[in-house]
């Protein structure tokens, strides 16, 4: 049986970053973005683009591929009939412990495929890592492909919710009430954020597991820093929620999705000028039938 | 759409050396001078909203204008010299401000220039310690324009040292009126261009540097110990 959600993203390279030459450090993957199977997931990540961090786009990329491969063995252990309780627990003591190794182990393999030159850490007083058997990589390699995770996992019976680090996740209900399924982290300030490169990763993670049942959103909204930091603030930015929604029950998620990566591109150059992703994913029943999606 | 807000302060010593040799009269000059560049560098990055402001230290320390105060409207002020270094007690105001409601999640890394020509007089480490007890103080690029042949003694290198808190940056020195407007101006234009610029253009915050680029997110990393690259990577 399909799920009735849909999901749709774009991903933007920052206007600062383009005039800089800078590639997009963010990434973004879907599994099921139509809802045909049972599961439907949505990872993004925002590599760090510092000095340090000079293959942040390949950790990006990585740790969406590795969230959507985790989430996906995570879902499936448990069986469809878990209770949410178990399901909880694991999501909370298993699954970003399975997501940050199996991204440490992405990142060994990418660098034993192509290992750091001497020029990556000209800059830097240490020399260039490399990957030796039985030894674990010092942060400093890690640090080289850091980056955040967000993360949302919707099944027939519940939505898995995760974030490590900065960006953002809003909920928006039919009724377009905007909200933030996971509190915001107000301790991390100018630019400081926990990512799959801090010591102790796993214990990082924001976790909340919702029963499809009750108030379940029409709209998940997943977004990095760059585009929430367009807007002045959070009132400012919780509205494209409710923006988001309108246009999608009005002109459908063909159209939103063929005008997102303009938006965003027109969002981070009269704003923050960083990267912008954002992925949605919609409940087709939160919809007028007339609507088609996918 | 906005911009994210880039605070810019400058710490300005308004201390009765500072009457000798014409050294107030540079210092008001110099950055006078320096404001127009200042305004032209701020445009040339629509992605920050500079706002600029600053306090005058002598007997006690005192903001000049109200906190925020964009850099197309700023105005300096001329100060007069006279009194006592209350630079202890400007570094704790400072670090009271930068604090919420001035500094919200989407403000960048604040800038701090120190412009002084000698020793505080009250107790420098106490509103140091202050400053740096507040995230956006210990975060905030913290650099030193440092007037006359006093200081450069070793006393006051020391306090520089521990006001800019990071070994791979070193106080611009000004010992005449022509370098301390140069040094004000490159100050008051790249340094502010450098922190308000994409990731990538200044060294980052892990290798020890305040300064990161302002897209760039600056990972907590518990038990890293990379040092500084060189300075002349970071001017």
């Amino acid at each position: 049986m399909s799920l009735r959600w849909t999901a749709l993203s774009a991903s933007v390279q920052g206007a600062s970053h383009e005039h800089r030459g800078q590639g997009n450090q963010d990434a973004v993957r879907l599994k099921n973005p139509s809802g045909a199977e049972d599961v439907l997931i949505l990872a993004i990540a925002d590599g760090h683009g510092s000095a340090r961090s000079f293959r942040s786009d390949r950790g990006s990329a990585l740790a969406a591929e590795c969230a959507l491969r985790e989430l996906r063995r995570f879902i499936r252990q448990l069986g469809p009939d878990a209770p949410l309780s178990r399901v909880r627990n694991r999501a909370v003591h298993r699954w970003p412990k399975a997501l940050v190794t199996a991204w440490k182990s992405a990142v060994r393999a990418d660098l034993a495929a192509r290992p750091f030159s001497q020029m990556e850490f000209a800059a830097f007083p240490e020399p260039p890592p490399v990957v030796k058997p039985g030894e674990e990589l010092p942060v400093s390699a890690y640090l080289a492909y850091g980056a955040t995770l967000i993360t949302v996992a919707i099944t027939r019976r519940y939505i898995l919710y995760s974030q490590l680090g900065d960006g953002d996740i809003l909920t928006v209900q039919a009724d377009g009430v905007v909200s933030r399924p996971l509190p915001k982290r107000h301790e991390f300030q100018a630019n400081q954020t926990v990512s799959l490169c801090s010591h102790h990763a796993h214990a990082e993670f924001q976790i909340r597991v919702d029963a499809l049942r009750g108030p379940v959103p029409a709209l998940i909204m997943l977004s990095t820093d760059g585009y929430a930091n367009c807007f002045g603030d959070d009132k400012d930015f919780f509205k494209v929620g409710g923006d988001f929604l309108s246009y999608l029950r009005s002109e459908g998620a063909a159209f939103v999705g063929e005008k997102l990566e303009t938006w965003l591109r027109q969002s981070s150059h009269d704003g923050s000028g960083d990267d912008i992703t954002v992925g949605l994913a919609a409940r087709a029943n939160a919809f007028p039938s007339s609507v088609r999606f996918g | 759409m906005a911009s994210r807000p880039l605070h810019f302060i400058w710490l300005a010593d308004g201390s009765g050396s500072m009457r000798v040799e014409g050294k107030i009269q540079a210092l008001n000059h110099a950055i006078r001078e320096a404001i127009p560049h200042m305004r032209a560098a701020a445009q040339d990055n629509p992605h920050a909203a500079v706002f600029v402001n600053a306090i005058r230290f002598a007997d006690e320390a005192r903001w000049m204008g109200e906190k925020l105060t964009p850099v197309s409207e700023f105005r300096w002020q001329d100060i007069e010299a006279g009194g006592a270094t209350a630079m202890g007690e400007a570094l704790a105001m400072v670090g009271e401000a930068l604090q919420p409601p001035l500094m919200t999640d989407r403000a960048l890394p604040p800038v701090l220039a120190l412009v002084t020509d000698g020793l505080p007089t009250d107790d420098f480490q106490a509103g140091l310690n202050h400053l740096l007890s507040k995230p956006w103080g210990r975060q905030a690029l913290r650099i030193v324009v440092a007037i006359g042949e006093d200081s450069a003694s070793n006393e006051a290198q020391e306090i520089f040292r521990a006001f800019m808190g990071n070994d791979a940056l070193r106080p611009f020195h000004a010992n005449n009126p022509e370098a301390l407007a140069e040094q004000i101006r490159w100050v008051a234009t790249v340094v502010l261009q450098s922190v308000s610029s994409p990731a990538g253009q200044t060294p980052d915050q892990v290798a020890g540097i305040s300064a990161a680029g302002w897209t760039a997110s600056l990972p907590l990393l518990t038990g890293m110990h990379a040092a500084g690259p060189d300075e002349a990577d970071v001017w």
